[in-house]
């Protein structure tokens, strides 16, 4: 068990999502950096679908009763074990009866908290992430609270854990990158295959959407993250029928101001789409904090898969 | 099919939408879903998610390219054209939802449409709905069509919470909200059915296709 002794205003428990449920509403959710959740599993040499803790926010304390192999990943955070410094994306051994306290986060905005084998709540639609609209899966679908009991599997470490073989991050997203890429809604075609041309309308909204320069709102959530243009988008206001949506599609509600969507958000949406955020970039902007400035670029699908592949 | 090529549309680099059509209509969603049912078997497509005019396939670009994709999706879309020969071969299945007309905007809905509230409770319970495309929050069904004299704008104000279990109306809409939830949609009563079950294989009670029956309990 890990004890919360003193929980952060945001702790859930997070793994890769569920899939399969989109058809009845329920969407991904899971870790809202893929990337630095991953990288917190394969440290301390759990499988990839190994849950996690996902942290925001604020400071918090967690008390291990028992020994333990942890990572911490994903926002740089000043941490100590008792009292000692300890570094991140290590494999941290920490004794019975430590304590792990997260003093501040320095850079980015969530914290992964990875632990040999595995955060070990109940399977709810086949994960354990916490999706708080719905509260669903984690503990009890909510966040952590002071006094929690955290269980954790016995699983054995993965064989190149075993043989200490670090944690590969070649294909590391580049957090520092201010532009965001996306595959433009534009982007259509026939089932045929014959070209599809887009509207006069919609090519000019594309071009405009992509010469702003917006800033990550305060409002910005696990359901989505709101985005202050420095211009207001104009458009042709018409309402569409609602159309299923994922992570990292990006709307534009009636007021010209987009909003991509994030791990938890509804299934399906009513605004005029864009465009999304391709996989690969989605963990840079989950990373990014209230005021950081973004710009967006368009690629093919193509090259997007490409660099799925790649990593 | 309406004769019109699908149109597919790129939902990022692991989705992909196909549009059929536009607007809402219960022939456009039956084609919709036939389309889905026949793509829902493609082993390259992990999840079908049917919605008005348009469905949108969930897939995995590290076992299938785009390309890779519409090249297989493209016979099956084609060939699940309806068989004027087969006939309907599955039929919707009825759910019928038993509710407490005692919504708190019951008496403001039958005073908007100039209508008293027997009426406006005949009106939504003496009717078979569609089930268009859920979402919204996990086993949000959205119901059509409403009578056109119980059509009325959403609230100009959301409620910040609206209880589980209400049953409300809004536009040509109806649905009943399965969690306590902020929302928009006029009151008109309440049921005890459990629209969403998360320990369930299958976990909303209602699924896009279905018909669905509200019954009036009576007090």
């Amino acid at each position: 068990m890990i004890v919360v002794e003193r929980a952060p205003p945001y702790l859930t428990v997070q793994d890769a999502g569920r899939s399969g449920y989109r058809a009845s509403g329920v969407p991904r959710s899971g870790a809202m950096d893929q990337w630095a959740f991953a990288s917190a599993n394969r440290i301390v040499g759990n499988p990839p679908g190994a849950a996690a803790l996902e942290w925001a926010i604020g400071a918090g304390s967690l008390r291990f009763d028992h020994h333990a192999v942890i990572s911490l990943t994903g926002a740089d955070v000043e941490a100590t074990v008792d009292g000692a410094p300890v570094a991140m994306d290590a494999a941290i051994a920490v004794n019975a009866g430590q304590q792990l306290d997260v003093h501040r986060l320095i850079a980015r905005r969530f914290l992964y908290i990875g632990v040999r084998g595995g955060v070990d709540c109940p399977l709810v639609l086949g994960s354990r992430s916490t999706y708080l609209p719905a509260a669903m899966g984690g503990i009890d679908g909510r966040r952590l609270a002071r006094g929690d009991a955290i269980p954790t599997g016995n699983g054995l470490p993965t064989a190149a854990a075993r043989a200490g073989v670090p944690a590969p991050n070649r294909f590391k997203p580049d957090y520092n990158s201010n532009i965001i890429r996306i595959i433009a809604a534009t982007e259509q075609v026939a089932l045929d295959g014959t070209a599809v041309e887009a509207t006069p309308e919609s090519t000019l909204l594309m071009e405009s959407f992509l010469d702003g320069r917006y800033t990550v709102s305060l409002a910005s959530d696990r359901t989505g993250y709101r985005l202050e243009g420095e211009q207001v988008l104009e458009f042709a206001n018409t309402s569409i029928t609602s159309e299923p949506v994922c992570a990292g599609t990006i709307q534009l509600p009636p007021g010209g101001h987009p909003i991509v969507l994030m791990a938890d958000s509804p299934t399906i949406g009513g605004y005029r789409i864009l465009g999304t955020v391709i996989s690969s970039d989605l963990p840079i902007l989950a990373q990014s904090v209230p005021g950081r400035t973004l710009t967006f670029a368009r690629i093919s699908v193509d090259a997007a898969q490409r660099l799925v592949r790649r990593a | 099919m309406t004769g019109v090529v699908p149109r597919v549309v790129p939902l990022g680099d692991s989705a992909v939408t196909i549009v059929i059509g536009e607007g809402i209509s219960r022939d456009l969603s039956r084609e919709v879903l036939r389309i889905a049912e026949t793509l829902q078997s493609a082993p390259m497509i992990a999840e079908v998610v049917p919605a008005y005019a348009s469905l949108t396939l969930f897939y995995d670009p590290l076992a299938v390219t785009y390309a890779e994709l519409l090249d297989g999706i493209r016979p099956l879309v084609e060939r699940s054209q309806p068989d004027p020969a087969a006939g309907t071969t599955d039929a919707p299945r009825t759910v019928h939802i038993p509710v407490h007309y005692d919504g708190e905007d019951l008496a403001e809905v039958a005073e908007r449409t100039g209508q008293d509230v027997d009426r406006v409770v005949a009106l939504h319970s003496e009717r078979e709905y569609h089930v268009y495309i859920i979402g919204f929050v996990p086993g949000f069904a959205y119901l059509g069509d409403l009578h056109p004299s119980l059509i009325l704008p959403r609230r100009s104000t959301p409620r910040k919470r609206v209880p589980a279990g209400s049953v409300a109306i809004a536009e040509a809409q109806t649905g009943v909200y399965p969690f306590s939830t902020p929302g928009g949609w006029h009151l008109i009563g309440r049921t005890e059915v459990k629209m969403f079950d998360s320990t369930s294989n299958e976990p909303a009670l209602l699924r896009v296709g279905d018909r669905v029956v509200f019954d009036r309990v009576s007090e």
